[in-house]
């Protein structure tokens, strides 16, 4: 699309103190995200402040022109890609954090704030901010919100959106609500802000975050168990919940993701094992002792092969490197990894991972399962050899997964939302009745859907956008 | 005058509103018939007023998913003794759970004492099934706590009311049961210790389950019943405050956050501990915080409530000198209690009026008036009010134009006949 | 095609990267970052962008200290692709004719000419003792300003080869190494020179610098002028490959990144394999001392020391713990570690003196972060991290000394110098 230079003056005019980029290489600079799509912007702006994006908003809108809000673009479907070209707005420049206020445990960002910064900021008060995407030393608040980001805390805490409190909105007609910190506690706000959190930028653009902390815990206590079998994940996870016991984390690789970690790194892991559970308990340190202790009896007796506790931050560190080394070894070992983010519920764990080898097996691909078996969000990686008849199967073979997740009663996007890249999957999940219903919330917020279009849902003529504007 | 109709399946429902629809009947929603609903009157005027208390089967508890699906028209403390039987935990605890159905949770987004360490009902819905106005029946949410499968419509329509659907049943999340659960009460001298006590528990770093304050007026009119458990007031007149604690987790956590407490709140001086670690007098007690607010609107007819979100170190201005009379309640110039959810920062102003006078003249009412507008001066956020007497204090805040029009514009596309009341 | 198709589709782009960028912390904007700057490349490569001034302008803006490197997942080599991109650039553009002078006199007529250098210190030392380079530094503007600036104390006179006498007495001859001495560092800062030999010597080694070194080329693989850099590496090769296999140390975190890259810079080329055999013997000097048991004797020093990674030595080398070891060894030193300890200090080359305004920003951080823990003393292991730094505590007038890893152990080892 091309964009009048009057508009592009106008826009200049607002974002005084921002940023307007248009020459191309600065434009192809905001084409991608971490999928291997980009689409080229017409113009990208970067403003300074809530007044600046809504007065953007607003001037887009009277000219037709797409909005697409973008923070540091580790989305891994497609959220922040300006598919029909249009306006990028980065949030990145917006990342002051506003006010720390320890006795109401309370944090007010603005959106650019990227999580791990949050988290430094708010350490010397004793307080932390519990969600914890695998992106968190880059990912913005804005983006968290965005995608109602997760992470291995999130069984014991929560998610972001159990974490926001209060939002500061421009709608996509350029006006503003701001909900203050007890947004949460009032009904209309809280309606809004369960719509705006995990809304993928096409309800609105955050622009001001009143995020809920908690007190960093007084004791930690990592338990590494190693199984020979897939069934006592299973089992181990069942039996520490029937316990009545709640883990801070409860993360788990499969034998092929260990053997791949042990073959890049060389750790010393167990190259026979069908799985590694990392446990994590936090709180008050006698009940962490406790618990802990209780975790151990029930390792045992489920039947580990080996079972390591770190005693102290250092040892943890070293057990749980073996989960950070896992997104490394898995690209190393492949030309192509497809990686999809999905839930089963709990109980049904052991059952989905022996299916999904099943039909890893049935398209000669090989898989990695990995995540968090606390609240069986897996993330499950294709790895593929840089092969057309290898990467037809794994088409095939995503679309395979997602049907035999929801047969489970899953959900086909636990973490990562649904971007542009699951759009056709979304009435699967929900039925055409709950796409309907979900459409008439953007249709009323977002009429002519030119903030963040062909997100979300499936829109006529969108493959042929994607086709005709994809560079990559 | 409206007809009743109880209907026991969602179907049922289904055809109602779809027949609505094309009739333009107005229809009206009736859960538990708790303190907060009013029936309808002349104002609303439905013709047809739904009554959901026969939909109330628990579908099922599935414990390895940790969740149970729940209809509409059940009653919560029914879910939450069905879940523990099971050694499971449904943690939402408004304060009417004996009475309230969790269709009605859903629709005002109740939440009680719990919300401070787990939350209230908005966390632990993780679906709905819903008839929409047209007739359609929608699923939303999911099995699994993180889905992110599209827009969050779980947590749009909680809190609701009726006006985009009607909630037929319930996805709930359950916790394994804590295994050990303590009851502690403070009681102190001044209602600032009370709160300093408060203040002093979150500032280390803990988090009980619940931590509810209280002050003089609200033991009175339980009197006895405290005193059974331990806590007795010194004398009539003075000032005083309790914090009600409950502590959960492995038996070592909660001793030893006994343990903090006890040393935290005996830094106010003057403070008497009692540890109910009994389950039966623990339950007592909880039961004795939940049925406060019934005491008080049997002990003051005329009564109005405001309930102000403020960051816990700003309760002290609810309970300064000036609102503070020496004065018991009853006599003559009306009542002013407060109480809160002291972790989350919710408090409640409860003014129990004087009938002979009426509300410019009533000192609860005016004192109330004047904390209110302390709070909101220092940042609080009216929540609500409630009461026959709750025009005097004023006007809830407004919502935000843009909001209210989005508002519209969405229940307009999903009731275009405004078949659905409020 | 210069840039590496391989190696630019490592990068996924996850952005793991961004934050560990000091310029896309600082400028905020994608095309500072690696992901950003290495997608640029990929457009350069299939022919859809030019390398114009943009991609000039943002590839000259990468400090080059691979600290992305160090968090990637997929093992991108940016600092190779970013050296490959700034050789594409300088391919197209003609630079105005004065920069083109003065580069190529410093870069071709000064550094790989030791016997120029020596005489350009000995030319300064007059000016300071005269009084002229005060100044110089005060009537002079701009670049040149930051570069009088950055001249340490130079009362003593350059390290000759013939400085370097026999094993220390006393110390059981352990073997001989090769000491790689670089260019500027024993002509500006002759001390480390002399305390590297005699550190190494007190732990019994004899210790030779081939004659016919030079210059190890790294300031020319990242301006774009690898063929200079090739010329450099070919006789450095032949400077080495004498008698023995002895490891040959080198006490500067920027060139040891060089050296060891000697096999990548000579692919395909015939002196590909006497490159190899070069770059398994380079060592850092801390890499060389943490392998020995020590420290020597009668070590003590009581001071409290933090440490400072040059990025050439952390993210090029992967060289980290071995620094903190040899001092946490000693007895008496409390060490303490500083706050982003691996984040650049702003030198990164002649960087601080074309973006001076950035690599000040980075400069004051380093040193507020070093001051906040108490250190008197702030130890390096790269002569272009300790001038920079030097230079800023010196400006600030601070109470804390910045040392080269070998000054310090040889206080704290009591060997006097020349044994």
């Amino acid at each position: 699309m091309k964009l009048s230079p009057s508009f592009k003056q106008k826009i200049r005019g607002i974002v005084v103190g921002g940023k307007v980029l248009s020459e191309p290489g600065e434009l192809y600079c905001y084409s991608y995200d971490a999928t291997r799509m980009s689409f080229l912007p017409d113009l990208v702006v970067e403003p300074f402040s809530a007044r600046q994006v809504a007065d953007v908003v607003r001037a887009a809108l009277e000219e037709g022109v797409p909005v697409v809000p973008r923070g540091a673009a580790t989305c891994a479907t497609g959220g922040p890609l300006p598919v029909s070209g249009g306006i990028v707005l980065s949030l990145t420049l917006m990342n002051r954090i506003l006010e720390i206020d320890p006795g109401s445990r309370l944090a007010v960002v603005e959106p650019g704030v990227v999580n791990g910064d949050l988290q430094a900021a708010v350490e010397p008060y004793a307080l932390y901010f519990p969600p914890d995407p695998s992106s968190f030393r880059v990912s913005t608040i804005g983006g968290n919100i965005a995608e109602c980001a997760g992470g291995p805390r999130c069984l014991k805490y929560g998610v972001t959106k159990d974490f926001v409190r209060g939002l500061e909105v421009v709608f996509p007609d350029g006006r503003i609500v701001d909900t203050g910190p007890y947004g949460s506690l009032r009904w209309p706000e809280s309606a809004l802000i369960g719509l705006v959190v995990g809304s993928e930028g096409t309800l609105g653009i955050v622009t001001k975050a009143y995020l809920k902390l908690l007190p960093i815990p007084a004791a930690t206590r990592s338990v590494a168990a190693t199984m020979r079998t897939i069934s006592q994940v299973g089992e181990a996870v069942c039996e520490i919940f029937s316990a009545g016991l709640v883990p801070a984390k409860l993360e788990f690789m499969d034998g092929f993701a260990m053997r791949l970690v042990d073959d890049v790194y060389k750790v010393g892991l167990d190259r026979e094992a069908a799985a590694l559970l990392l446990i994590e308990v936090d709180g008050d340190p006698q009940g962490v002792e406790e618990e802990s202790a209780q975790i151990e009896a029930i390792c045992h007796k489920v039947g580990v092969s080996r079972l390591q506790i770190a005693r102290s931050v250092q040892e943890a560190e070293l057990l749980w490197q073996a989960r950070s080394m896992l997104s490394p070894s898995v690209s190393r070992s492949a030309d192509i990894k497809i990686n999809e983010d999905i839930v089963v519920p709990r109980g049904r764990l052991a059952e989905a991972l022996q299916l999904i080898e099943e039909l890893g097996q049935r398209h000669h691909l090989r898989v990695v399962n990995y995540g968090h078996a606390g609240d069986g969000n897996l993330h499950t990686s294709f790895l593929l050899d840089n092969d057309p008849e290898q990467k037809r199967q794994a088409e095939a073979a995503v679309s395979e997964l997602f049907r035999l997740v929801l047969r489970l009663g899953g959900s086909v996007s636990g973490e990562h939302g649904i971007g542009l890249t699951k759009v056709k999957y979304l009435a699967w999940e929900t039925g055409e009745v709950g796409v309907t219903a979900m459409r008439k919330v953007r249709d009323a917020l977002n009429p002519g859907m030119l903030m963040n279009p062909y997100k979300i849902f499936m829109e006529p003529g969108a493959d042929a956008i994607q086709r005709d504007q994809r560079l990559t | 005058m409206y007809k009743v109709i109880q209907p026991t399946t969602a179907d049922e429902i289904a055809e109602l509103l779809r027949s609505a629809q094309s009739k333009g009947t107005k229809v009206a929603v009736w859960g538990g018939r708790t303190w907060g609903q009013l029936l309808p009157d002349e104002e609303t005027a439905p013709d047809i007023l739904l009554d959901l208390s026969r939909m109330n089967r628990i579908r099922s508890i599935e414990k390895d998913n940790l969740l149970a699906r729940v209809e509409a028209g059940v009653v919560t403390a029914a879910v939450r003794t069905a879940v523990a039987g099971e050694g499971l935990f449904y943690p939402p605890d408004p304060t009417s759970l004996e009475t309230s159905t969790i269709g009605g949770n859903i629709a005002c987004a109740a939440a009680g004492p719990h919300q401070l360490k787990y939350g209230g009902t908005r966390d632990f819905v993780m679906g709905l099934e819903v008839v929409l106005p047209s007739g359609e029946r929608i699923r939303t949410g999911a099995n699994t706590q993180k889905s992110v499968a599209g827009y969050d419509m779980t947590r749009f329509l909680i809190g609701s009311g009726a006006r985009f659907g009607l909630v037929t049943s319930a996805i709930l999340r359950l916790l394994p049961k804590p295994q050990y659960r303590e009851i502690v009460l403070c009681a102190f001298l001044s209602s600032s210790a009370g709160v300093s006590a408060a203040l002093a528990v979150m500032k280390n770093g803990m988090t009980p389950a619940a931590m509810e304050l209280l002050d003089g007026r609200c033991l009175e009119v339980d009197r006895d019943a405290w005193a059974s458990l331990g806590i007795a007031r010194r004398s009539v007149g003075v000032a005083e405050s309790l914090l009600l604690f409950e502590l959960d987790g492995v038996e070592a956590s909660v001793v030893g956050q006994r343990a903090q407490i006890e040393r935290l709140c005996a830094q106010q001086g003057g403070a008497v501990v009692v540890t109910l670690s009994d389950p039966n007098t623990g339950t007592q007690a909880l039961e004795l915080r939940r049925r406060l607010l019934i005491r008080l609107m049997a002990a003051h007819p005329i009564w109005a409530m405001a309930k102000v979100a403020v960051a816990p170190e700003q309760f002290l201005a609810a309970w300064a000198p000036d609102t503070s009379p020496t004065v018991p309640c009853g006599q003559g110039s009306g009542c002013l209690c407060c109480f809160a959810h002291a972790g989350t920062g919710v408090l409640h102003l409860f003014a129990g009026t004087d009938p002979a006078r009426g509300p410019e003249e009533d000192g609860a009412l005016t004192r109330t008036r004047t904390v209110l507008r302390r709070l909101q001066g220092v940042g609080g956020t009216l929540l609500g009010i409630y009461g026959p007497a709750r025009h005097a204090l004023g006007e809830a805040e407004a919502i935000p134009s843009r909001l209210a029009e989005a508002l519209t514009t969405i229940q307009r596309s999903f009731d275009p006949k405004g078949v659905m009341l409020p | 095609m210069l840039l590496d198709r391989d190696k630019l589709n490592a990068c996924v782009q996850c952005g793991m990267c961004l934050t560990s960028c000091p310029t896309y912390r600082e400028l905020g904007v994608e095309m500072d970052s690696p992901r950003g700057r290495i997608f640029l490349m990929k457009l350069v490569q299939a022919g859809r962008l030019e390398p114009d001034a943009l991609f000039a302008r943002h590839m000259y803006l990468c400090l080059g200290c691979r600290a992305c490197e160090t968090v990637c997942p997929t093992g991108v080599p940016f600092g190779s692709l970013v050296d490959a991109a700034r050789e594409v650039i300088e391919q197209n553009r003609r630079l105005p004719l004065v920069t083109r002078l003065v580069r190529d006199l410093a870069f071709r007529h000064l550094l790989p000419h030791q016997a120029r250098l020596r005489l350009l210190g000995m030319l300064l030392r007059q000016m300071e003792r005269l009084g002229l380079l005060t100044l110089a530094r005060r009537i002079a503007s701009g670049r040149l300003r930051e570069a009088l600036r950055l001249l340490p104390d130079l009362s003593a006179r350059s390290f000759v080869p013939g400085d370097v006498a026999t094993t220390a007495p006393g110390s059981a001859r352990r073997g001989r190494v090769a000491l790689f001495w670089g260019c500027l560092a024993p002509v500006l800062l002759p001390n480390v020179q002399q305390a590297t030999v005699t550190v190494l010597r007190s732990y019994g080694y004899e210790v030779v610098v081939p004659e016919g070194q030079t210059c190890c080329g790294a300031l020319h693989l990242h301006h774009g002028l690898r063929d200079d850099a090739q010329a450099l590496a070919r006789r450095n090769l032949a400077a080495f490959d004498g008698a023995g296999n002895e490891a040959i140390i080198v006490n500067a975190a920027g060139c040891g990144a060089a050296l060891k890259a000697y096999p990548e810079l000579l692919r395909g080329t015939t002196e590909e394999g006497c490159a190899n055999r070069f770059r398994i013997r380079v060592n850092d000097l801390a890499e060389f001392l943490a392998l020995l048991p020590g420290p020597p004797q009668s070590a003590s020093l009581k001071e409290t020391v933090t440490y400072q990674d040059p990025c050439h030595l952390a993210h090029g080398q992967r060289v980290r713990s071995e620094p903190r070891q040899l001092l946490k060894a000693i007895p008496g030193l409390e060490f303490k570690e500083m706050p982003e300890a691996e984040r650049c200090c702003g030198s990164a080359g002649i960087y601080n003196l074309l973006h001076p305004e950035l690599s000040l920003f980075l400069r004051q951080a380093k040193i507020d972060h070093a001051v906040a823990t108490g250190a008197r003393i702030m130890v390096t292991a790269n002569p272009g991290c300790q001038l920079y730094l030097q230079a800023g505590i010196r400006e600030k007038r601070l109470d804390v000394e910045v040392l080269h890893l070998a000054e310090l152990l040889v206080r704290a080892y009591g060997t006097r110098p020349g044994g």
